[in-house]
């Protein structure tokens, strides 16, 4: 096409080299923007599809341990907390009521200590559980109790006891492996079972053992089941909700501070979202207006050649079109380097959330930051056009 | 097709007395397809009414034209419409560019219209003697050798009407011959009409309507 020819023999690179470096960083900085918007709403979509579990408790103060305060939930508080338009769903810790647990761990030989302490049971409804193991049931008369630990157990072990008494470190599976006895001594009776741990869980942080078998130790061995329950469980569709956090505050509920440390981390998402599209709108648009400007130094010095070619009765948007195409391949090539250092960040970004903070998300770049990458590029196209069209028509009039 | 001009007064002439002219200030019918001659000595406003029939120039008293339409209410669409394939033009400052070849600026124009295949835009360079220069930047050539590539470039379309602004005021006589013989050749092939301004010669034709200026 020779109107690129008329063209194309002026207009200085350098400008349209540096604006094109310019515009890459800044869409690169959006795009980064867009995808870590993406990730955190997924994550948070994806946590928002199962219902979130907060463990409640009463706070301990002197007049507790003076026995003047109950820390204890009574029914009717139960009743009320199950009201609640942020609760789903709400279950009490079942506890051992009136007998004592031994739990007696030795290998007779190798190199783990001999163990034996005391320990509690609880208990919960199954669905409450973060794991569910095929072995988790009870029937009566089975002598072997399925139990689940708390991972938080098994790393105070592993990184506080066996380093400090010199013994190995052990696996879950190692532990799943071990039989244990437990004593049972209550003032109806005593009895020796032995239980063996099936899972670890994330959820709850304490012994659990089936519902049913608690239930027929409180009864057979113990004073039958409580009414009332120190720790209970509520299950949430949104954990963010502002409401439980008022709630919890008015009836001196205390909670784990994961809730205060799940919004720390939105903030940060957010306020990360939030300078870098700054950041990135702000390089970007700077780099668009020295495209912009590149291209009314390339018509003013392209005036005498546009003037030629109305002489010869080229159409004005020939001729802007003809000025458009070296922007169109600019553009393009920023697009390109753009979404090529945004899928390499992008795998880089996913790897790290997944070995740092344990959160998985997807390697691949997602589309809407393609879309709204494309979208920034039109957007400067139509940009370009309009200034190009309005100076071309500026100069068929003069 | 015919342009029809009514008391047209250049801005530049309004104060000058014009009473002389067969043109300004008085009402006259160009015929498309008529030859004419439009003789002056300089500054009387040749190029000045070339450049109004060809759109470029609206500072002016007066109504023009052309198909019963007002030259002042074409549009930029029109213009385009009418310079590719109504009316051709040789400016007297060429207009050629610079950084293209010969050859390159014939094809700039014929490539609006398709009008002449690649060999007969050679037997044109041909026949006015500059098919060496094809190659050849344009601000490497003389005015001579400019004059006689616009005058190729200008006739690389249709047209009904050909405006030429002294387009021989660099050409030795035998060169106006070939340039005249192309012309008319190509008038004749279109069955279109010129306006040749000049200082005053008629070139040997007689036979041409002369307008005063």
């Amino acid at each position: 096409m020779m109107l690129k020819t008329v063209f194309s023999k002026s207009g200085d690179r350098k400008t349209l080299v540096f604006a094109g470096i310019g515009a890459t960083i800044g869409l690169v900085l959006l795009m980064i923007a867009v995808q870590i918007y993406v990730d955190v709403y997924s994550i948070v979509q994806d946590k928002n599809k199962q219902n979130d579990y907060i463990v409640l408790k009463k706070g301990i103060s002197t007049l507790n341990t003076l026995g003047l305060k109950s820390s204890k939930f009574t029914p009717d508080e139960l009743d009320e907390l199950s009201k609640q338009d942020f609760v789903s769903k709400v279950a009490p810790f079942k506890s051992g009521n009136g007998f004592e647990v031994l739990v007696i761990l030795s290998f007779g030989s190798g190199n783990f200590p001999p163990f034996s302490t005391l320990a509690f049971f609880e208990s919960l409804p199954d669905d409450f559980l973060d794991v569910q193991p095929k072995e988790w049931k009870w029937q009566e008369g089975n002598k072997e109790v399925p139990i689940i630990l708390p991972n938080t157990f098994l790393d105070a072990y592993n990184y506080g006891i066996a380093p400090s008494m010199g013994a190995p470190q052990a696996s879950k599976d190692l532990i799943k492996s071990v039989r244990f006895q437990l004593k049972i001594s209550g003032d109806k009776g005593n009895a020796l079972y032995f239980g063996k741990v099936v899972g670890f869980s994330d959820r709850v942080n304490s012994i659990l053992v089936p519902d049913n078998f608690l239930c027929y130790l409180n009864k057979n061995y113990g004073n039958g089941d409580t009414e009332q329950f120190s720790r209970i469980i509520i299950a949430t569709t949104n954990k963010q909700n502002p409401k439980i956090k008022t709630y919890l505050k008015s009836h001196n509920y205390e909670t784990n501070n994961e809730l205060i440390k799940e919004n720390m981390m939105q903030q940060i998402a957010l306020g990360l979202f939030s300078s870098l599209s700054f950041i990135g709108i702000v390089i970007v648009f700077l780099s668009v207006l020295n495209l912009l400007l590149y291209a009314q130094v390339s018509i003013a010095k392209n005036k005498i050649q546009i003037k030629i070619l109305f002489l010869l009765g080229y159409k004005w948007q020939a001729i802007a079109k003809a000025l458009l195409r070296q922007f169109v391949w600019v553009y393009g090539v920023v697009f390109l380097i753009a979404s090529i250092l945004l899928i390499v960040l992008k795998w880089f970004w996913s790897v790290w959330l997944q070995n740092i903070m344990s959160i998985h998300v997807s390697v691949f770049a997602s589309i809407i930051t393609f879309v709204v990458g494309l979208a920034f590029i039109l957007l400067f196209l139509f940009l370009n056009y309009n200034n190009i069209k309005v100076q071309v028509k500026n100069l068929f009039e003069a | 097709m015919k342009f029809f001009l009514k008391n047209i007064i250049p801005a530049p002439l309004i104060d000058e007395d014009l009473s002389a002219s067969e043109i300004w200030g008085k009402e006259i019918e160009l015929e498309c397809s008529q030859r004419y001659f439009l003789s002056s000595g300089s500054g009387k406003g040749k190029s000045t009414l070339l450049n109004i029939l060809y759109g470029l120039r609206k500072d002016y008293e007066g109504i023009v034209f052309a198909e019963q339409r007002k030259l002042k209410d074409f549009s930029m669409d029109d213009w385009a419409e009418w310079r590719s394939s109504k009316l051709a033009y040789l400016p007297q400052n060429l207009q050629l560019i610079n950084h293209l070849t010969v050859y390159e600026n014939l094809v700039l124009k014929n490539q609006l219209t398709d009008s002449y295949s690649s060999e007969e835009i050679h037997s044109f360079l041909d026949k006015l003697g500059i098919t060496e220069l094809k190659d050849r930047m344009v601000s490497t050539l003389s005015i001579g050798q400019q004059q006689r590539v616009a005058l190729i470039r200008s006739l690389l379309q249709p047209f009904d009407f050909l405006l030429l602004d002294e387009p021989f005021s660099n050409l030795d006589e035998d060169n106006i011959q070939k340039a005249l013989d192309l012309v008319h050749a190509i008038c004749k092939q279109q069955n279109a009409g010129y306006l040749i301004a000049t200082l005053g010669y008629d070139y040997g034709i007689k036979t041409n309507k002369m307008l005063l200026l």
